[in-house]
């Protein structure tokens, strides 16, 4: 190996290794970033029971504690949980985050995890956020469900189909 | 056929017993959750079985015979609580407390959402539904503040449905959606839901309870405190809403109660009360009875309205009041008293809320009037007016001087020019054309303050005048007829001279004059009257002229002919006891001379009548040219007219 490619790799691999070191640097950086506010906070009651969690939920609602819900929901252990995510799209919903609301169901729809009886309200928060489109489809997929599944009633399929004719002409 | 063994010999009645037994073994399998209570029965049900009859409605699948609360759109536009009340109340068709349309789903949907909105148990009829829509649409609009329309809300899974004629609750697998949601007012815990896109009330149905408020009325204030007849009074009430809530529309009320003099107006002596019975129909009051009225008091509505009362002790947002009310033409010592109502008393009271009355009694403010002269005073001058509507037109009555009114002092209310004779106007600069002064420095109306003390005009000096003359004669005390004591007018005078004097009535006759000093008070117990014949020359004219430290009237003297000049006090009713009240002291005084007093006192209760009689004086002073003719002899007989004062005015126009 020649003298100058020796001082090309040298160079290179110096580069590369002070690269690492920086990157290195800066997800310590990042992470300690993330755990600070998370510190600072003061821990909040773990719901073993869902119900028990919805019903705390229902009542920061009911005093219009939007924020509170989004946040005592946030930091349950058990906030991955399908069913959990589902309690966290309605609190973004109800506290006027109807994007953050739709990212959630589509995260889990995605993932499969999404229940087929959530599809109506995937849709009317859709409708409500003005996302005529995923509305559509998810009307088409509420109405699916309900005709298979028989869970729905008669009028339910109507409410339905008057949906889906409304969005069909704004789509 | 194949028949069990042990029915043989039954034939068909033990067959049709056995398939009785089977059927009713089945059922009982089927619905063992009617024997064991399920989830649906926190509401009161087991689920599938109707609200109503209690009917089985044939349990999942939900297709079929069953069907949402309301149809589509069901309550998707409903976005606040009159929206809520207008769609719930266009699905029933109600007529004298009955659901006409009782068999039709949306008119079932909305009975079974108001009647379990307001805690009704299962198996309560449609109609009342209809016989208390009203109290269920103010129970929504209570709660409106504690209620979102657009709630996504996590129920739980117990829904409810519809066959039409009855509502059953059911576990469905959808356990949240948007809906309206009606929060508890402290906790915020739900406590009744309906799923906006079916009508269906979803989850733990709670009932609305009723939020308490109380309403207690007072009358605050009536102004003025002394009033007359015909006076114009404002009546200020308010309400206290001691509770939780606003109060829902309130009907209020205020009664004018005219009670006989020395009587009591009814309920005057209680504190407030609560009653059916509505304050008093007449003058378009609420019907019916009369609380306000008995044998001793009348009553009218005076001022009426409807309105909502916050919370607060009073109320800040509405305050019944009535004001520029004519109180009509009453008699004097008339107790008029105004109460203030309110309707319904509280959110468990229907009853009308009274209010304590509060009374006042009709008076007079007598007048005094000056004809004839000038009034000239160091001090202040205050008298009142009275505002009246007479015969439609509002007039101003009050006490006057023909010519100048002259005061170091402010000049309150008192007319110069004759100005409150047919007056209109209740603005003092109309009827002060000759106060002195009626413009301040800036030129803006004021009344009063012409001058300082020292550059006032010197009180007439009659008391020097008639002291200085040497013929005096003591009259002695006690009573006396002072005609007894004349000299012929234009002689020499002869004063006559006394310490207290009290005088009879006396009539002076023409040619005849009185001149009386005394050191103490004399009491006029008696009218002194001048000759009412023809008079021919300056010589027959009479006059009597008293000079004293005081000078008493007596009440039952109308007419004083004669000078009164007093270093003490000057009372035009002297023998009064107690309390000056319009029984006393009321008859008409008038006196036909000038007066030069310390001090006035106007204790005649007389005149200030009803109508155009509103203005007539308690007291008339008349400085007639007998007066001035008599002094001029005076003056003649020591061959000289002295000049004492001289001041510059101002033209009249």
């Amino acid at each position: 190996m020649k003298k100058r490619q020796l001082i090309i790799f040298g160079s290179i691999a110096v580069v590369v290794v002070i690269l690492i070191w920086v990157a290195v640097t800066w997800m310590i950086n990042l992470n300690q970033a993330a755990n600070q506010p998370q510190q600072a906070k003061k821990p909040v009651q773990q719901y073993t029971s869902k119900q028990q969690l919805v019903d705390e939920v229902n009542k920061k609602t009911g005093t219009k504690d939007y924020a509170g819900a989004v946040d005592l929901i946030e930091r349950q252990d058990s906030v991955e949980d399908p069913n959990t995510q589902l309690l966290l799209a309605g609190a973004y919903a109800n506290a006027g985050n109807l994007a953050k609301a739709l990212e959630i169901y589509k995260k889990l729809d995605a993932a499969g995890k999404l229940s087929k009886t959530e599809f109506a309200n995937v849709a009317q928060t859709a409708e409500r956020a003005n996302d005529n489109t995923t509305a559509l489809a998810f009307y088409k997929k509420a109405k699916a469900y309900a005709v298979s599944s028989k869970t729905e009633t008669a009028d339910q399929l109507a409410v339905y189909d008057a949906k889906i004719a409304e969005l069909e002409k704004k789509v | 056929m194949i028949v069990p063994r042990f029915m043989k010999g039954a034939g068909r009645i033990g067959l049709g017993a056995f398939l009785v037994f089977a059927l009713s073994f089945v059922t009982l399998l089927s619905h063992s959750q009617q024997v064991n209570a399920d989830q649906c029965s926190i509401n009161g049900r087991d689920c599938y079985f109707g609200y109503f009859f209690n009917g089985y409605d044939g349990g999942p699948p939900a297709t079929g015979t069953r069907h949402n609360v309301i149809s589509n759109p069901a309550l998707l536009n409903v976005h606040n609580a009159n929206e809520l009340i207008n769609t719930i109340g266009g699905h029933m068709n109600c007529s004298g407390g009955t659901l006409l349309n009782a068999g039709a789903q949306n008119a079932t949907g909305s009975a079974f959402i108001i009647l379990t909105m307001m805690g009704y148990a299962p198996g309560t009829s449609k109609n009342v539904a209809c016989q208390v829509f009203g109290q269920w649409s103010e129970r929504v609009i209570e709660w409106a503040p504690y209620t979102n329309y657009d709630n996504f809300y996590n129920f739980g899974g117990l829904n409810t449905r519809s066959t039409l004629t009855d509502v059953a609750y059911y576990p469905s697998a959808q356990t949240s959606a948007w809906s309206i949601v009606f929060y508890d007012q402290i906790t915020g815990a739900p406590l009744y839901a309906i799923k906006k896109d079916c009508g269906n009330p979803v989850g733990h149905l709670q009932k609305l309870p009723d939020t308490p408020y109380v309403l207690t009325p007072h009358v605050d204030a009536v102004s003025p405190t002394n009033i007359e007849a015909g006076s114009k009074v404002s009546v200020n009430g308010s309400v206290d809403n001691e509770g939780a809530r606003v109060s829902p529309a309130t009907q209020w009320e205020i009664t004018q109660i005219t009670v006989k003099p020395g009587k009591k107006a009814p309920h005057e002596d209680e504190n407030g009360t609560t009653s059916g019975t509505a304050p008093c129909q007449s003058n378009g009051g609420a019907a019916s009875g009369d609380y306000f009225k008995n044998g001793d008091a009348d009553c009218k509505n005076v001022a009426k309205g409807s309105g909502s009362f916050n919370l607060g002790t009073p109320a800040q947002n509405l305050k019944p009041s009535v004001a520029g009310l004519d109180v009509g033409d009453l008699p004097v010592g008339t107790r008029v008293c105004f109460a203030l109502s309110v309707q319904p008393h509280s959110n468990t009271d229907a009853n009308w809320a009274h209010s304590k009355p509060v009374c006042t009694v009709v008076g007079k403010k007598p007048k005094v009037q000056v004809w004839g002269g000038d009034v000239s005073v160091r001090g202040k001058i205050d008298t009142s007016t009275s505002v009246k509507d007479v015969s439609g037109t509002t007039k101003t009555f009050g006490s006057w001087v023909e010519y100048g009114a002259f005061s170091v002092g402010t000049n309150s209310r008192f007319a110069s020019g004759s100005g409150t004779i047919n007056q209109t106007s209740n603005d003092q600069a109309a009827w002060s054309n000759l106060t002195f002064a009626n413009k301040n420095e800036v030129g803006t109306s004021a009344f009063g303050n012409y001058t300082t003390p020292a550059g006032f005009r010197p009180a007439p000096g009659v008391a020097a005048f008639f002291g200085a003359v040497q013929n005096k004669a003591p009259v002695g005390s006690g009573s006396v007829d002072i005609s007894t004591l004349a000299f012929n007018t234009g002689d020499p005078v002869q004063v006559r001279t006394a310490g207290d004097l009290t005088i009879t009535g006396s009539n002076i006759p023409a040619g005849k004059s009185v001149v009386i000093i005394a050191t103490g008070t004399v009491t006029i117990d008696g009218n002194i009257t001048y000759t009412d014949g023809a008079l021919t020359k300056l010589r027959d004219i009479p006059q009597v002229v008293i000079i004293a430290t005081n000078i008493n009237i007596k009440d039952t003297v109308t007419h004083v002919d004669a000078w009164l000049v007093a270093s003490g006090t000057v009372n035009t009713c002297s023998n009064f006891s107690g309390n000056l009240t319009s029984g006393k002291c009321n008859g008409l005084l008038e006196l036909n001379g000038p007066i030069v007093t310390d001090k006035l006192v106007l204790n005649r209760t007389a005149g200030s009548d009803t109508g155009e009689q509103s203005g007539d004086p308690a007291e008339r002073f008349n400085l007639r040219a007998d007066a001035y003719l008599w002094a001029q002899l005076q003056s003649i007989g020591n061959n000289k007219a002295q000049t004492v004062y001289s001041v510059e005015l101002p033209p009249r126009f």
